[in-house]
């Protein structure tokens, strides 16, 4: 049986976790593909930080009822109260004993977007960002229709106002074309099926609470993809049964945990079968991921970019630098062009190559520049290092293939890691 | 030909022996092709309309029954006209003045075959000037090609490249040239070599970050500030950096600015006039300083979005996304209009709900390519230019 190297465990790490913290990595290491992938997808407990205070939206909407003065002031409120909520989760990603739980919490929020920006209501974000944690390594279908139900969903993509003899095909569409079957495997009569069966569907923003109105539902059979629907309920289970839908999903795995690159269309099948035939159970596909040949390819290992949560997450959890405030950490990450809880459309971010731009790469120089700089809590970090005298190993840790600049020869830890670190190479997991 | 023409085609004249028949690269007649652009000859502003921007209501056929029945609730009821039975909306008004004047031109019925109506395809589409949306240059890459030493252009504000896309591009995105030109003395400038994709993305964008911060270096040290003012806007700030860059000598065939925003799928007729208010008062605030800089002759704007909308109002008093819409173009050399067959708004004449569309996009690109730039179209003798040039 293969087992993992201190390099094999390393890329494990940084591609499923949030940075390759060393403890792990070398928990890891010597261990069988398949034992060191239960490991690490094993339940944790993943408690968060207490939330902060929200304001009820009968208030804000009496607020902002009277005056222009009201409205502004409650739309002040609920901006400030959106950044609290994004250092709350920034927090998290820093501090959480489930990072593998977390990064997939990230990945469904990239899937099922929100953002502040439309929804506006915090507490109905934090909803939402709850249910994609709960389900994140649950079940598939089960955080489908959840999500479908999921009051920010419904005020993000206009669903609640998809009424009788109004339909709005804004949910149905992006149903369609992201959360599962993909652009190309549905037609324009199915979205605006889709719309119709699911008109009546609503939210009540005060509760926080999902709203079926039957007054509000067009009443009528439509035909979706060549079957007869009538309900929402009936155009998502027609959308499960597809085989489009688990290769769908298959392919966002491998684009965020394999290559950019197309995948081999067997390997999808193959994913994809899997997931259907477990049910959708997410692990069940993470883990055909995980222990697959592709995966621990030589050809795809250290071809993906580190995204922002990657780069500023992973290297503060992974290194022992002083860690700047949250608030700055989310104004950085948003720089870097991840603002987390607030995509730059429904198709969140698009990654890859793009990540790294003529902006955010100034983002991310000036960034490292700045954790890795001396100071006076130098001697603190260099103490703090893992304790190796093998400088190879420290390389293979930090970088997933070899250097692109040359490496300093004055001998040193903090000086080693800082260049490391600095390295274009470090980019990349 | 009037006088405005011929001073434009005297100002080409000397450029037309140094044109490439080819795509230029690493040759003198590349650096030659450069120095040429660098001069105030011809510059582009691309002004994306992001979100799906709603054709009909910005030109608007004010005298058609149909239109109006269509959208009982967010027709535009005051459009000014401009000719026949269409007008502009009127928040757009301080803009009518470049009407008058043969500065402005509209391109109706703008499309292309089987239009989707994803945001996404189809910005990939309009931007890639590809109907598959696939491959990651941009159109206007395409048309400048590359060369070593020259920024083709450069995007305020976002970093969306957009059309400017490719890995040989020869782009950059900033927001703002400050902030710019403090982070870049952090960034490594020792070349590497290397075999791997991510790292020579990584590397070409490290090269066109130093190409751009050696140019902004050289020009805007010294940068007088404008006696424009611009509206105090996202948008206004974002023609406010570009303005400086054009004014102050970086006379690169390109620039690119976003208005966000247009998905109007409901209450639109607050958002999308607010949103025509800001493009109209930045825009004009950009024109009065060209004109100020005696430029406005050597300059194009031209506005795109990802698609139009349907003709019929949703009942969310908004409009859902559909197809075939309006370009405008403005420009001291260009000839103002109304340009491509106003479409029909009759039920059996429209495709799906949608407006059909006469002019292909790729057609108005052609335009820009051949009669502004005066280089080869990235599509042959496939389509006609739009004689707005």
């Amino acid at each position: 049986m293969q087992r993992l190297d201190f390099s094999d465990a390393r890329h494990l790490v940084a591609r499923s976790a949030l940075g390759q913290e060393w403890d792990i990595v070398d928990h890891l290491k010597g261990r069988s593909r398949a034992d060191a992938v239960n490991i690490l997808l094993s339940r944790k407990e993943n408690k968060t930080p207490a939330l902060p205070a929200m304001t009820p939206w009968n208030n804000i909407m009496k607020m902002s009822t009277h005056s222009h003065k009201g409205k502004r002031d409650a739309r002040m409120q609920m901006g400030r109260e959106s950044v609290r909520l994004k250092q709350w989760w920034m927090h998290h990603l820093l501090t959480t004993k489930a990072p593998v739980q977390e990064r997939m919490t990230i990945f469904w929020h990239n899937h099922f977007t929100s953002s502040f920006e439309k929804v506006q209501q915090p507490k109905i974000m934090y909803m939402q960002n709850q249910l994609l944690r709960e389900n994140a390594l649950g079940n598939f279908a089960v955080m489908l229709r959840k999500i479908s139900r999921d009051p920010a969903m419904l005020v993000y993509l206009d669903g609640s106002l998809n009424k009788k003899g109004k339909p709005n095909e804004n949910f149905a569409r992006e149903l369609l074309e992201l959360f599962t079957l993909g652009r190309g495997h549905y037609s324009e009569a199915d979205v605006k099926a889709a719309a119709i069966a699911f008109t009546g569907w609503g939210a009540d923003r005060h509760q926080g609470k999902f709203v079926y109105n039957p007054a509000e539902n067009e009443g009528k059979r439509v035909k979706f993809l060549n079957q007869w629907v009538q309900t929402g309920d009936q155009v998502i289970d027609v959308l499960l049964k597809q085989h489009r839908t688990a290769e769908h999903i298959a392919e966002k795995f491998w684009h965020e945990f394999v290559s950019y690159h197309r995948p081999p269309a067997g390997v999808i099948r193959r994913w994809g079968n899997v997931f259907r035939a477990s049910n959708y159970q997410i692990t069940t596909l993470f883990k055909e991921v995980l222990n697959s040949n592709e995966f621990w390819d030589a050809r795809y290992r250290g071809n993906l970019i580190k995204s922002p949560v990657d780069l500023v997450i992973g290297t503060l959890r992974a290194l022992p630098y002083p860690r700047p405030a949250v608030d700055e950490l989310v104004r950085t990450s948003q720089l870097l062009g991840q603002d987390l809880l607030d995509p730059p459309s429904v198709k969140g971010w698009t990654g890859g190559k793009q990540w790294i731009d003529t902006q955010t790469l100034l983002v991310r120089t000036s960034l490292l520049n700045r954790l890795t700089r001396h100071t006076k809590a130098s001697a603190h970090v260099e103490k703090k290092l893992p304790n190796t005298k093998d400088g190879e190993e420290v390389v293979n840790w930090l970088l997933p293939r070899k250097p692109s600049l040359s490496l300093p020869t004055t001998p040193g830890k903090l000086r080693l890691v800082k260049a490391l670190v600095l390295d274009p190479t470090y980019q990349l997991k | 030909m009037n006088r405005r023409e011929f001073m434009q085609y005297a100002s080409l004249a000397p450029l037309a022996g140094s044109i490439p028949t080819v795509f230029a690269n690493d040759s003198s007649q590349a650096s030659k092709l450069s120095k040429s652009l660098q001069r105030p000859d011809r510059i582009v502003l691309m002004v994306e309309l992001k979100g799906g921007n709603d054709g009909l209501n910005t030109l608007v056929p004010f005298e058609d029954e149909l239109y109006h029945n269509a959208r009982p609730n967010i027709a535009i009821k005051n459009a000014i006209p401009l000719k026949g039975d269409m007008g502009i909306n009127p928040y757009l008004k301080s803009l009518l003045n470049l009407w008058k004047e043969g500065d402005m031109a509209w391109v109706q019925g703008v499309g292309y075959p089987e239009a989707s109506r994803s945001h996404f395809h189809s910005a990939d589409i309009w931007e890639s000037g590809n109907l598959d949306g696939k491959g990651t240059e941009g159109w206007i890459s395409k048309v400048l090609g590359t060369n070593k030493s020259d920024l083709n252009g450069i995007v305020l504000g976002d970093n969306n490249l957009g059309p400017m896309a490719g890995e040989k591009g020869r782009s950059v995105a900033m927001r703002n040239s400050k902030e710019f030109l403090r982070q870049t003395k952090y960034l490594n400038k020792e070349s590497f070599d290397t075999d791997n994709d991510a790292l020579g993305h990584m590397l070409n964008v490290q090269n066109q970050i130093n190409l751009a911060a050696e140019l902004l270096q050289d020009k805007l040290q010294n940068a007088k500030p404008s006696p424009i003012r611009f509206p105090n806007t996202t948008f206004g700030r974002r023609l406010a950096q570009v303005d400086k860059m054009i004014t102050n000598g970086m006379h690169l065939p390109v620039y690119k600015v976003t208005l966000d925003g247009f998905d109007t799928h409901a209450n639109q007729r607050d958002v999308h006039n607010n949103l025509m208010n800001h493009l109209g008062s930045g825009l004009t605030a950009f024109v009065k300083s060209m004109k100020h800089h005696k430029l406005w002759n050597n300059i194009m704007v031209v506005t795109y979005s990802e698609f139009g909308r349907r003709v019929r109002e949703n009942g969310s008093f908004g409009t859902d996304h559909g197809s075939g819409s309006v370009n405008m173009v403005l420009g001291g050399a260009i000839r103002g209009g109304l340009y491509g067959k106003t479409p029909s708004l009759k039920e059996e004449d429209l495709v799906n709900g949608d407006l059909a569309h006469s002019v292909d996009f790729r057609e108005i690109y052609t335009t820009v390519a051949q009669r502004w730039w005066k280089r080869p179209s990235p599509w042959g003798q496939q389509h006609k230019p739009v004689l707005f040039v």
